[in-house]
């Protein structure tokens, strides 16, 4: 540039410097003058690190803040049919249809099939003077025919009975998760059946229950107790599904 | 020069200011917008890298337990596909050792659906292919039970075929922090995101030493770098790494940047799968988590940095080990190693064993599942981003088995020319929970093309037919009720030729009894089944067992003229397995959040669907399929004595070879073909049979015992005369609704009363002169 030029050497190696300097210093002053953002996202926690509120749906965090570890563990189970806080699915038609995800979408009482049964028998009530049907709305307790019953467990003996101490302190989530697990192990237990759709009783699914106990009846083979318990059971399920 | 500087000398400053206020005026205009936009870029794609977790998808946990079928060679695959290391002691979470036919291994921490486990130390004795005791070898207490953290099997992420272990600041071990800092940035914490003097200590460095030694970058610039993926190095590229590197800096705090620069920074490539991270790159090349790097790992790791193809330690060990110790005379020299604690590091091997693809990316086929039954309730972007953790169904020992002895059925069968260009798939569930335990969509499992067990859609042929014996024994039908395995001809409403089927013998056999004529797959027979039942009693079975689709109700849908998948097949026969208990195949368990909460879990559901009367005599006609009919086949193999009820199905000119079939345990779907739709030249029996016979003798299972139900008669019936008779060489045993079977009568009756027999769910049945009738319409 000719104004450079006409400058004095002296001079021109220090303007040329000021320039520099400038020129650096307005680089720096850019980015000062963006605004700095704010850079504090709710926290996030890799796997390994639990957070300490534990909302429903995922939220985003910065993986490079720590946490402190949290004892309890809220566990969000979503019954059948419940709410979905996701993104509405396309329209049935456009899926690929092999299989569903889960049951959750099939309605799971279609044409009641007892009727066409001819194998269950139900004794008449007069016979079971001790079975008391408490209003099912208020309190799903149900209450079981007396006569010592000793349910046969097998190798899933120690997770059975981490089950039942579940369902008898009130914990029917855990214990439908502890029996599952249970079921892997001995699949054709009619007892863990059973107390499947005990566990699914207790937390009013009904229709479920009732299946459960079918499952539980198809099963039980020669077991007295164990068959006499369970009609009680599938008794009030289908009664309080609305089924005959 | 005097006399310029005299003249210009009061407008000297004046011109000088304003001429550089114009210059850095143009320079400010240009460099603004220039500089905004590098620093949005960065931000985006920094934020976009902390942000986006891959979802993390796991097999089934192992669930060890006395008594479990299992051998010690079986849970040593389990092991390795899990990542565990094999070593002579086992000291560390995710690792395992073996003496004899005993395995002793430290669990890892795992989040289950179920809750958090931490890791235990357990050995596990073996006896007869079965596990013989589980013991805690802290307390040295037996234990009934020890869930092993699952094995991950693959992961969505967006970028194709990448995957990320990210790790919080905490996490990084120091040992590698230091290191990471003394060989490649030094001045890290004190630098602004370039750094001069590195640049010129650098330099001097290089031309001390002859050759390039050290790089001038910044930890920050080669973060940079990193995240931006381009290869391209020239001048321009170098000054907007450092401006980058500049706002970096100032966005962002020195501990994020290097946290992100140990999860991002490319550490080596396996096949097409690109390693980022160091944590991922612990597991890949040393099977260990980061806290459990020796010192000569660490070293390994950051070595490779400079250059992971060059310093790869399976194909340049000699550098890679160079470098290594290298890396490990600097360490000790910063004192980051003690002299013993060198020594012993410069002594140990490369790598303790050979690097080999562990659970990851094996399986796409059931992965493939799995994204299908996700997609119905997560978006592919959350499933891409939110660092989901799903739990899935499969059993990696069976699904290897499944591969196994697939691939060598068809290799041993595609040996003869007429069954060249084989192709298969296999489903495998539990037979009464419906869970998937394996997937196999062609012969070869790694291929990430056309997955058949989902998508190929084939005529299921003979496979239909026990939808039909179960609409007719629901109808009221016994397992002896006589059948005309007669000659028919049926007319087509629009002016088609008329249909004229045909057995597979070209014979016709007379009047049979019904469990014959499933056992045998007569068509004859069951078209006249089924027309007499009715077609649309018949489609209406078909829709409770499962299908999905509508079928068009011609006769020809009686002989499987209908297009399934082998996974739809799966689930139809599931209900059958199950004893009429219909519940929808399931891939997943349950997804959980980043942090662990569970978002959903996909629990067991049933619906009874049949009755178990009608149910149980179907089994039961379908175990006669294996003791007397078309799959008598299996009584020479390994699994005569496994009572296993199954159904062999066959096409129009061999073109599909199936068998559907269930044990005790599990419930297995075989398909054989070509996927040009060619014939292949093989029956049910002859093929897919074949395959299940060599997968299912494999997998760990127990016989079948059909649950009875309550008011069943076992009788004794001729089988020529289709009459209750005396024990002999001409009866059978067969099951009947207690009081309908067959009397002991000199005369038979006609066909209609002993249908009419069964009381209590026979709803209509035409008679069968009106049926005759109906066909020569």
């Amino acid at each position: 540039m000719h104004c450079i030029e006409s400058f004095s050497a002296p001079g021109r190696c220090r303007h040329l410097i000021v320039s520099i300097c400038l020129l650096l210093f307005f680089l720096n002053g850019c980015a000062v003058l963006q605004p700095k953002k704010v850079v504090s996202p709710p926290a996030r926690t890799t796997v390994g690190k639990r957070p300490a509120e534990v909302p429903a749906a995922p939220v985003r965090n910065s993986p490079y803040v720590a946490k402190p570890p949290v004892k309890d563990r809220p566990v969000v189970i979503r019954p059948p049919g419940a709410e979905r806080p996701v993104v509405p699915k396309p329209p049935v038609e456009e899926r690929p249809v092999v299989t569903e995800p889960s049951i959750q979408e099939r309605p799971v009482v279609t044409e009641p099939p007892v009727e066409e049964r001819p194998l269950a028998t139900e004794p008449p009530v007069e016979e079971r003077p001790l079975v008391t049907e408490p209003p099912v709305e208020e309190n799903p307790a149900v209450t079981e025919p007396p006569g010592d019953y000793k349910p046969i467990t097998g190798r899933a003996a120690g997770i059975y009975s981490e089950a039942e101490e579940a369902m008898q302190a009130g914990r029917f989530a855990p214990a439908e998760m502890l029996l599952e697990r249970a079921l892997r192990i001995e699949p054709r237990n009619a007892h863990y059946w059973y107390t499947l759709g005990l566990a699914k009783f207790r937390q009013k699914q009904y229709p479920q229950a009732v299946q459960f106990c079918l499952k539980a009846e198809s099963l039980a083979g020669s077991q007295p107790g164990l068959l006499a318990r369970n009609q009680v059971l599938l008794t009030q399920a289908k009664k309080a599904a609305g089924m005959k | 020069m005097k006399r310029r500087s005299k003249h210009l000398s009061p407008l000297k400053p004046l011109i000088a200011v304003s001429v550089a206020a114009g210059i850095c005026l143009v320079i400010v205009l240009a460099v603004v917008p220039y500089v905004t936009g590098l620093s949005d870029e960065i931000r985006a794609k920094f934020d976009g890298r902390r942000w986006s977790l891959p979802a993390a998808v796991y097999a089934r946990p192992l669930e060890l337990y006395p008594g479990l079928q299992l051998s010690a060679e079986a849970l040593e695959e389990e092991l390795q596909l899990a990542g565990y290391r094999h070593e002579e002691q086992e000291n560390s979470a995710g690792s395992y050792a073996r003496r004899g036919q005993t395995i002793r291994l430290v669990t890892r921490d795992f989040y289950f659906l179920s809750g958090f486990e931490p890791s235990r130390h357990v050995g596990v004795s073996f006896a007869g292919g079965e596990v013989a005791s589980v013991m805690d070898l802290e307390s040295g207490g037996r234990l009934s039970l020890v869930q092993l953290d699952p094995a991950r099997i693959g992961s969505f992420h967006p970028l194709v075929h990448e995957d990320r272990i990210l790790l919080t600041r905490e996490e990084i071990p120091e040992l590698l922090v230091k290191t990471l800092l003394t060989v490649e940035d030094r001045d890290f914490y004190s630098h602004h995101g370039v750094a001069p003097l590195g640049i010129l200590r650098a330099f001097a460095a290089n031309i001390r030493a002859g050759k390039t030694v050290q790089g001038g970058s910044t930890l920050t610039q080669q973060l940079v770098k990193n995240l931006f993926l381009n290869r391209e190095r020239n001048l321009a590229r170098k000054i907007q790494e450092a401006v980058m590197a500049l706002l970096l800096e100032h966005y962002y705090t020195k501990d994020e940047i290097l946290t992100t620069y140990v999860n991002e920074v490319f550490l080596g490539q396996d096949g097409s799968r690109a390693i980022h991270g160091f944590a991922l790159a612990g597991q890949f090349y040393f099977r260990r988590s980061l806290t459990d790097l020796r010192p000569d790992q660490i070293a390994l790791l950051v070595g490779m940095i400079k250059g992971p193809s060059y310093y790869d330690p399976r194909r340049n060990p000699v550098e890679c080990l160079e470098r290594r110790n290298m890396i490990l005379e600097k360490m000790s020299s910063y004192n980051l190693l003690s002299q013993g604690l060198l020594d012993e590091s410069l002594k140990q091997p490369l790598i303790g064993f050979a690097v080999q693809k562990g659970g990851f990316n094996r399986f796409p086929a059931f992965i493939d599942l799995v994204r299908q039954q996700l997609a119905g309730e997560y978006r592919e972007d959350d499933l891409k981003s939110e660092g989901l953790q799903i739990i899935t169904t499969l059993a990696p020992n069976v699904q290897l088995q499944v591969e196994k002895g697939l691939a060598e059925t068809i290799d041993s069968l595609a040996a003869q020319p007429k069954h060249a260009n084989l192709e298969g798939a296999v489903v495998v569930t539990s037979r009464e929970t419906g869970e998937v335990l394996a997937i196999a969509g062609g012969k070869e499992p790694q291929d990430f093309g056309f997955n058949r067990a989902l998508h190929a859609n084939r005529q299921i042929g003979s496979l239909v037919k026990p939808a039909v014996y179960l609409a007719a024994l629901e109808q009221g039908y016994s397992l002896a009720s006589p059948l005309e395995d007669f000659a028919i001809t049926l007319e087509s409403e629009r002016g088609a030729p008329p249909w004229h089927p045909d057995n597979y013998d070209k014979k016709e056999h007379g009047t049979v009894p019904l469990y014959s004529a499933l056992a045998h797959s007569y068509n004859l027979a069951t078209v006249h089944l089924g027309m007499d039942i009715g077609l649309h009693r018949v489609i209406a079975t078909l829709k409770k067992l499962g299908l999905r689709d509508e079928p068009q109700p011609y006769p020809s849908l009686l002989l499987g003229a209908i297009d399934m998948s082998p996974l739809a097949v799966a689930e139809m026969y599931q209900t059958i397995a199950s004893g009429g208990f219909f519940t929808s195949l399931r891939a997943i368990s349950g997804v959980m959040a980043a942090d662990h909460t569970v978002l959903n879990r996909y629990g067991l559901a049933v619906e009874q669907r049949f009755n178990p009367a009608a149910s149980y005599f179907l089994a039961h006609a379908m175990q006669r399929t294996v003791t007397e009919g078309t799959a008598t086949w299996l009584q020479r193999t390994s699994l005569k004595n496994y009572a296993i009820a199954g159904k062999t199905g066959t096409t129009d000119d061999l073109r599909d070879s199936w068998f559907a079939g269930f044990t005790g345990d599990h419930l297995m779907v075989v398909w054989l073909g070509r996927d040009d739709n060619t014939p292949c030249g093989l029956t049910g029996a002859t093929g897919a049979l074949r395959a299940w016979s060599n997968i299912m003798a494999g997998i760990p299972t127990s016989p079948l015992q059909l649950p009875e139900p309550a008011g069943i008669d076992w009788v004794d019936i001729d089988k020529y005369t289709l009459r209750a008779a005396s024990p002999g060489d001409t009866t059978t045993r067969l099951p009947f609704i207690a009081g309908s079977a067959p009397p002991e009568e000199d005369f038979a009756p006609p066909a209609s009363e002993i249908r009419g027999a069964a009381t209590g769910f026979g709803k209509e049945s035409r008679g069968f002169f009106e049926t005759i009738n109906g066909w020569f319409r």
